[in-house]
Formats: structure tokens, sequence, C-alpha cells
């Protein structure tokens, strides 16, 4: 029989049989050494985790220049758009939510903004 | 009437992390890793009859052993896991519900711990592990404002103020 190289040592929890995942204290502290944050990720692991964030988070994930450029570049299917355009005002309604009054200029922005990456089943306007 | 009986051991593979920490692991549960699998084809290695203590470790040198050996457990913990069909992956609704109750304990560790098995999963093609870490990021970004998203993650704002009421007004018809 092969020796295994990998042993337990006394700071990983033994949960084996028990379901759950060990517990790896000591190589967390290891690799925390190093501490890594999320602006040391490459853009292709960027776009793949707002690829998985709903449209509000992913607006507001927005929080420097190298995420705003990338969130331009994910594309997200959507099922519809509904603008509502009153004399005070517009309504936007995207996936149900549901916006408070927007002005003309904001909602163009929004607009111009959404060509680039989002697309609609279903687009209203009244 | 007794039949020989040919016990096989599972086919081990050794794997060196970059800071020159060897570990063997099972053909069959390494075959997760697209990188290291498609190394294995290329050698040829599936097709020697070469024992283990003899065989040619695969460098890794984009991973640490503490990492690495994260990664195993994972894999280990997979090895039941139906093959990902990628097209098909990629055609599903996005979802951040839908990870499995170990990895979420699994997963529950330090950001750079996070960080550093996202990477890991990256070099060896391991989109299961990739995903379900991916997707416990997003899980931390939801819900957060753009300022609490800076403070948990440690982002430096380097927007203009002009830049920044731009962004303010186009988020402002999803503000809660």
């Amino acid at each position: 029989f092969l020796k295994p190289l990998i042993t337990m040592d006394p700071l990983t929890e033994d949960t084996f049989g028990s379901g759950k995942p060990p517990v790896t204290k000591r190589k967390n502290e290891e690799i925390a050494l190093k501490k890594l944050s999320l602006m040391d990720l490459p853009n292709e692991i960027l776009s793949r985790i707002i690829s998985f964030l709903d449209l509000k988070s992913r607006l507001k994930f927005r929080v420097n220049k190298r995420i705003d450029q990338l969130e331009l570049n994910v594309k997200q299917k959507l099922r519809n758009m509904s603008i509502c355009s009153f004399p005070t005002g517009n309504v936007l309604k995207i996936d149900g939510h549901l916006s408070e009054e927007v002005s003309t200029n904001n909602l163009m922005r929004i607009l111009k903004r959404s060509v680039h990456n989002y697309s609609f089943e279903d687009i209203e306007i009244y | 009437f007794l039949f020989p009986i040919k016990m096989t051991s599972p086919r081990m593979i050794k794997l060196t992390s970059n800071d020159d920490k060897t570990f063997e692991v099972e053909r069959d549960v390494i075959k997760q890793s697209v990188t290291v699998n498609t190394l294995i084809t290329d050698l040829n290695m599936d097709d020697e009859d070469v024992s283990v203590e003899n065989q040619m470790a695969i460098p890794l040198p984009n991973v640490d052993a503490a990492t690495l050996e994260m990664v195993i457990t994972w894999c280990k913990q997979h090895r039941e896991d139906p093959p990902r069909n990628e097209e098909e992956e990629e055609k599903k609704e996005k979802r951040t519900d839908d990870i499995p109750e170990w990895d979420k304990t699994f997963l529950d560790v330090e950001q750079s711990v996070l960080f550093a098995l996202i990477l890991a999963a990256n070099y060896m093609d391991i989109k299961g592990l990739l995903d379900n870490c991916c997707k416990t990021v997003a899980n931390m970004i939801k819900g957060k404002t753009p300022d609490e998203i800076r403070k948990h993650f440690n982002i430096k704002n380097d927007f203009t103020p002009e830049e920044e009421e731009q962004i303010r007004k186009e988020n402002a018809w999803c503000e809660d």
C-alpha cells in the first residue's frame, strides 16, 4: 500500500465521515499572508462574477472605473422593460423592478448604456 | 470454487505545488481539472505502467500547497458529479442560490483564501469549483450599496465626483 502524502495535521479539524468539509485553519492563515483582494482577480473572473449578479446588484457593483468598464461588456438577457412617459417625467420598469420618476435625460442615459449589454425579450413604451 | 481476484489499486497522479509540496491524488478525482487531464493525456501518462514512486509529478506553478490541498478536497467531494456540458451551462439561467450546502461551508473562508481558490480553479480549469466560488462572491455583493461593497472588499473609489454623480443618477431608478 502506498503511503499517503497528504496527512491530517493537528490544526486541521478532522470531520471525516461527518459529511462536512474539513476545516483548514492553518491553510487559511498561510494563504492569507499574501492577502489577495478582489481587485487582484483577472478581468475574465470579475466578468464571470458580474454574470451571476441580478440587474440591480450589477449596477451597484460599479464601484470603480475598472468594474464599470467590465460591466459594460457582460451580456445579460432580461425579460421585459416598460417605459411610461408622463408630462412630469418617466417611470421605468425592468423585470418587475419599478423606478421612481426618472427625468428624460436620465432615461436616455440608462437606455444608452443598456444597449451595450442588455437584451430584452419585450419592450413596451406608453 | 475459488477464483483468483485481481486487486487493483486506483491509479494515482502526483501534483507539485509552487512551494514544492507533492500530493498524490487518484486519477479519477483529478480528471475534473481540464488542465491536469489534458497534460496527463498529452504526456501519455495513462498508458505508462509506472509505479507512483517513479512517476513524474505534474508541476502546478501557479498554485501553492495550501490552495492545492483545498482544490483536491473539493475534487474528492465532487468526484461523482456528472460531467459538465459547458454549452448547456451557458444557456442556463444564472443563479447563485444553487450552491450545494457542502460547498457553502467549504467556501466559508476569509476573502484572500477564496480568491486564491478562484485563481487556482481558473488555472486548473475546474469549472464547477470556479462557478461555485464566483457565486459565493456574487452573494457577498448582492444586497449591498456601492459604499458597502467598497468597504467589504477594500476597493478604492477612483471615480471623479462628476463620474460618481453620473453613476448615482443611472442607479437612482434601482434604489430600494
